[in-house]
C-alpha cells in the first residue's frame, strides 16, 4: 500500500531523515516508534506527499504519491481541525473540496460523525469539544473521503488513559471494518505494540530505520493483558536502546 | 443571556450615558456664553433637524466610510495575507508599508482633491488610505500567525491554494480584520470630517463647520451628536458581525459585548 525506498529529506542544511525504507500492506495496522526528532513527522509529510524526499522514492498503491491524494488521510498531532467550522463542516469539509452535491456530502457525513460516537455534536465548534472528541472528529474527517491508507501523528498522545484506550479500540475497529491501512507515528512504546501489528523502530539524526518487529498477536481478544504485548515491548525497547 | 442579567446590562448602559448627559450639563452651566448649549435645545433641534436634512448629511457620510470600508477591505485583505504568507512578499513590501503607514493621510487630501477633483472619491480615497494601511497590517501579521497545520490539513484533504485562502486564510483573518476596524472607524470617522470641509455642501463635517459659521452652537451640538451616533451604529454593526462570524472563538469585546 504504502512503500518508502531509501527516502532521505531535510529542510534547509538540516538532514531530518536519511536512508529510510519501510513498507505498509494493505489494510494493516503499522506503528513507528523513536525518539523526539529522529524524523517521524517528516517521515508522514513524504507520505502524505506534503514533502519531497530529497532521494528515494515514495510510492503509495504502487503510484508516486500526490499531495491531496484521496486514497490518503492526515491527521496531524494538533488534529488539523478548522475552529471556524463547526463538527459537521469540519467533517465535510474534504467531500466539499471535491466538489461532491451538498445534500450527498451531508449524508456522508453524518455517517462519520455517528461512526465515530460524535452524534448530537455536529454543530459544535471544536473548541467546544475535548481533546479525544477532536480527535474523534479528525478521525471522521479523514474517513469521509475513504482512504486506503491513513497517517496519524501522535495521535493520542494529549489524551487521559481512558480516552485513550477507548480511541485506540476505535481507531482498531474502523480499520479492520473498512480494511484501511493505517500508519501511526508515537514515541510510546506501550501503544505501538498495542496498535500495530508491526512495529518499525527508528532513531538518530538524521532518522534512520532501526529495525522492525512484528507482532502477530495484535488485535486478537483481551489483547491489552496479553504476556505477548509485554514481549513486543520489551523487543522495541531492546531495539531503540541498541540504536541509541 | 437570561432576563436578569440583560436588565443589568440595560440598566448599565443607561447608568453610563446618564452620566455622560449629566456632565454635559453640568459643562454647559460651567461655561458663560452660549457656546456649550445644554443637552435638552440640542436633543430638541436635532429632532427637529433630523426630518429637515440632517439625516440626509448622514446618509452622505455613511455612503463615503461605507465605500471607503468596502474598498479597505477588498484590497486591504488580499495583499496583507499575500504579504503575511510569502516571506518574498514581506521583504519587498515592509519597508513600503512601514514608510507609507505613519504617515497622515489627510496630509495627501490636497494632493487627492488636485487629481480625483473636488467632489466624492477625493474623499472617499482619503478615509481609503486611512483604512487601507490599518486592514492591511492587521490582515499581515494575522495571516502569519496562522498554524501551518491548517494549511497542511488543508492540502491533505485535496484543497488548492485557492481553497487554502478561502477556507483557511479568510477564516483566521475576519477577528483580526473587525478588531482592527474597530479602532479604524474612529480615525476615518476624524479623516472624513475634515475632509468634508471642502468642497462639498453635504456631509456631517460640513454641516457642523457650517453651523459654527452660522454661530448656531445648537445646530453644531446637534451635528457633533449626530456624527457620534454614526459612529455608535457603525460599532454596532462590527459588533453584530464579529458575533455572527465569530462565533468559534467564543466571548467577545465590544459595545454589546456577548458573554
Amino acid at each position: 500500500m504504502l512503500e518508502l525506498i531509501e527516502c532521505s529529506a531535510g529542510y534547509g542544511r538540516e538532514d531530518v531523515l536519511s536512508g529510510v525504507s519501510l513498507a505498509v500492506a494493505a489494510g494493516r495496522v503499522s506503528c513507528i516508534v523513536g525518539p523526539s526528532g529522529c524524523g517521524k513527522t517528516t517521515l508522514l509529510m513524504l507520505a502524505a506527499g506534503l514533502k519531497a524526499p530529497r532521494a528515494g522514492s515514495v510510492r503509495v498503491g504502487g503510484c508516486t504519491v500526490s499531495p491531496g491524494d484521496r486514497g490518503v488521510g492526515l491527521i496531524l498531532q494538533q488534529y488539523g481541525l478548522f475552529p471556524w467550522f463547526t463538527v459537521r463542516a469540519n467533517v465535510e469539509l474534504g467531500l466539499r473540496i471535491r466538489g461532491v452535491p451538498c445534500r450527498e456530502r451531508r449524508h456522508a457525513a453524518q455517517q462519520e460523525i455517528e461512526a465515530a460516537g460524535l452524534a448530537g455534536l455536529e454543530e459544535r465548534f471544536p473548541r467546544q469539544l475535548s481533546g479525544g472528541q477532536q480527535q474523534r472528529v479528525a478521525i471522521a474527517r479523514a474517513y469521509a473521503l475513504r482512504p486506503r491508507l491513513l497517517l496519524m501523528d501522535e495521535p493520542f498522545s494529549a489524551m487521559d488513559a481512558l480516552n485513550r484506550e477507548a480511541l485506540q479500540d476505535l481507531l482498531l475497529a474502523s480499520a479492520r471494518e473498512r480494511a484501511t491501512a493505517v500508519l501511526v507515528v508515537t514515541h510510546s512504546i506501550e501503544e505501538a505494540a498495542y496498535l500495530g501489528s508491526e512495529i518499525w523502530v527508528m532513531a538518530g539524526r538524521p532518522g534512520r530505520m532501526a529495525g522492525r518487529v512484528e507482532n502477530p498477536c495484535q488485535g486478537s481478544p483481551g489483547f491489552r493483558g496479553n504476556p505477548e504485548l509485554l514481549r513486543t515491548c520489551a523487543r522495541v525497547r531492546a531495539l531503540l536502546e541498541e540504536a541509541a | 443571556m437570561n432576563a436578569s442579567t440583560a436588565g443589568r446590562r440595560a440598566a448599565a448602559a443607561a447608568g453610563g450615558l446618564a452620566a455622560l448627559v449629566a456632565a454635559w450639563w453640568v459643562c454647559s452651566l460651567l461655561v458663560t456664553g452660549d457656546f456649550v448649549p445644554g443637552p435638552r435645545p440640542v436633543l430638541v433641534r436635532f429632532w427637529q433637524l433630523l426630518c429637515d436634512g440632517l439625516a440626509a448629511h448622514a446618509a452622505a457620510s455613511l455612503a463615503r466610510v461605507g465605500a471607503a470600508l468596502a474598498l479597505s477591505l477588498v484590497t486591504a485583505v488580499p495583499v496583507g495575507a499575500a504579504v503575511g504568507r510569502s516571506r518574498t512578499a514581506d521583504r519587498a513590501l515592509a519597508p513600503v508599508i512601514y514608510l507609507l503607514y505613519p504617515v497622515p493621510k489627510i496630509a495627501l487630501l490636497p494632493v487627492l482633491m488636485l487629481l480625483f477633483g473636488l467632489g466624492d472619491p477625493a474623499k472617499v480615497l482619503v478615509v481609503y488610505l486611512v483604512l487601507f494601511f490599518q486592514l492591511l497590517v492587521a490582515a499581515r501579521d494575522a495571516a502569519r500567525e496562522v498554524p501551518q497545520q491548517f494549511l497542511l490539513s488543508l492540502r491533505s484533504l485535496g484543497g488548492t491554494r485557492r481553497q487554502a485562502a478561502r477556507y483557511v486564510l479568510v477564516p483566521a483573518l475576519v477577528p483580526a480584520l473587525l478588531s482592527s476596524l474597530r479602532v479604524g472607524i474612529g480615525t476615518a470617522l476624524a479623516v472624513l470630517f475634515f475632509s468634508e470641509t471642502f468642497g462639498t455642501r453635504v456631509g456631517l463635517g460640513w454641516f457642523v463647520m457650517e453651523s459654527w459659521m452660522r454661530i448656531s452652537y445648537v445646530d453644531m451640538f446637534a451635528g457633533i451628536l449626530c456624527l457620534g451616533l454614526v459612529g455608535l451604529g457603525l460599532f454596532l454593526a462590527v459588533d453584530a458581525i464579529y458575533r455572527r462570524v465569530c462565533r468559534w472563538q467564543g466571548g467577545g469585546t465590544g459595545v454589546t459585548a456577548a458573554g
